[in-house]
């Protein structure tokens, strides 16, 4: 009998085994005595009773053999208390998703509010908006953390027609918590901030240095 | 009708009230206080940005406030 590694088990046997599709299984059980308790006879049989009982699972390649060995270690009992918890989870990762989709629809509809049709259009195909200073223009473009980008006074008369690229100093300043924050909200914290108080909140910004923004590509 | 909008993980509460109503005023007032001691900043605000501003009382006259968390440099 051929001895392989764990890892490597089934596409090492794979590349070697010969046997025709109707009869592979039968082979492989033959081959291989298998590491839990199950004797060789019995290998497929009790791996294919754990499947069939929970549902189908699909393994590819040299994952095959990891997978059964974790599969089978597991009791009936465990296995059935995994999935569930699994089934939970992907529930509670779903709801999470539909509650931050509302909470940006939500953030969208203030933001409309605040700012022009025309410079919603503009957000809502870019992510950016431009925001008038009182000393300088800053663009606000989405992301996980809004970027802040200070550019000339000016020197953008409209985001929506303006093409190309624009030199300017990239600057980190958020809202404390902004990872609970839906992506417009930061925008419009941070839109509201820099113009009512432009020196403060400049002052607390932290410079990454000079940047050029491409304006021609959406964010 | 006047209102405050508090940036939150929802999107926003909004909390509206009418500036002859007393009450309303009372309650409106109360909820920016206690979002004040929070630490949020409140900012009045109109369409276009130009005379926003920072606040620090309760204006009941504001058409819109909004009270953002407390900004910070990373």
């Amino acid at each position: 009998m051929a001895t392989y590694s764990t890892d490597s088990a089934w596409t090492d046997w794979s590349g070697t085994c010969t046997a025709s599709s109707g009869t592979v299984w039968v082979t492989w059980t033959s081959d291989n005595s298998g590491t839990t308790s199950t004797a060789a006879d019995g290998t497929w049989k009790y791996w294919t009773s754990q499947e069939t009982i929970y549902g189908t699972v699909t393994i590819s390649g040299e994952n095959v053999w990891t997978s059964w060995e974790t599969q089978a270690a597991e009791t009936r009992e465990q296995k059935r208390a995994r999935l569930a918890q699994d089934a939970i989870n992907a529930e509670k990762i779903k709801d999470v998703e539909a509650n931050r989709k509302a909470a940006e629809l939500t953030a969208q509809e203030l933001l409309k509010d605040l700012i022009s049709e025309d410079e919603m259009k503009t957000y809502l195909k870019t992510g950016r908006i431009i925001v008038r200073g009182n000393k300088h223009d800053y663009i606000l473009a989405k992301g996980y953390q809004a970027k802040v980008v200070k550019v000339p006074k000016g020197k953008i008369v409209d985001l929506s027609s303006y093409r190309g690229k624009v030199d300017g100093v990239d600057y980190c300043v958020h809202p404390i918590d902004q990872h609970k924050l839906p992506d417009t909200d930061k925008i419009i914290a941070m839109k509201v901030a820099l113009e009512s108080e432009e020196d403060r909140i400049m002052k607390m910004a932290n410079s990454r240095g000079n940047i050029e923004l491409d304006l021609s590509r959406a964010a | 009708m006047n209102q405050m909008r508090c940036l939150n993980e929802t999107g926003d509460t909004k909390m509206v009230w009418d500036p002859e109503n007393k009450d309303e005023v009372d309650a409106a007032k109360a909820q920016f206080k206690t979002l004040k001691g929070k630490g949020f900043q409140a900012y009045s605000v109109k369409k276009g940005g130009e005379k926003n501003k920072p606040i620090d009382e309760f204006d009941p006259e504001s058409t819109m406030i909004i009270m953002v968390p407390k900004i910070a440099g990373g």
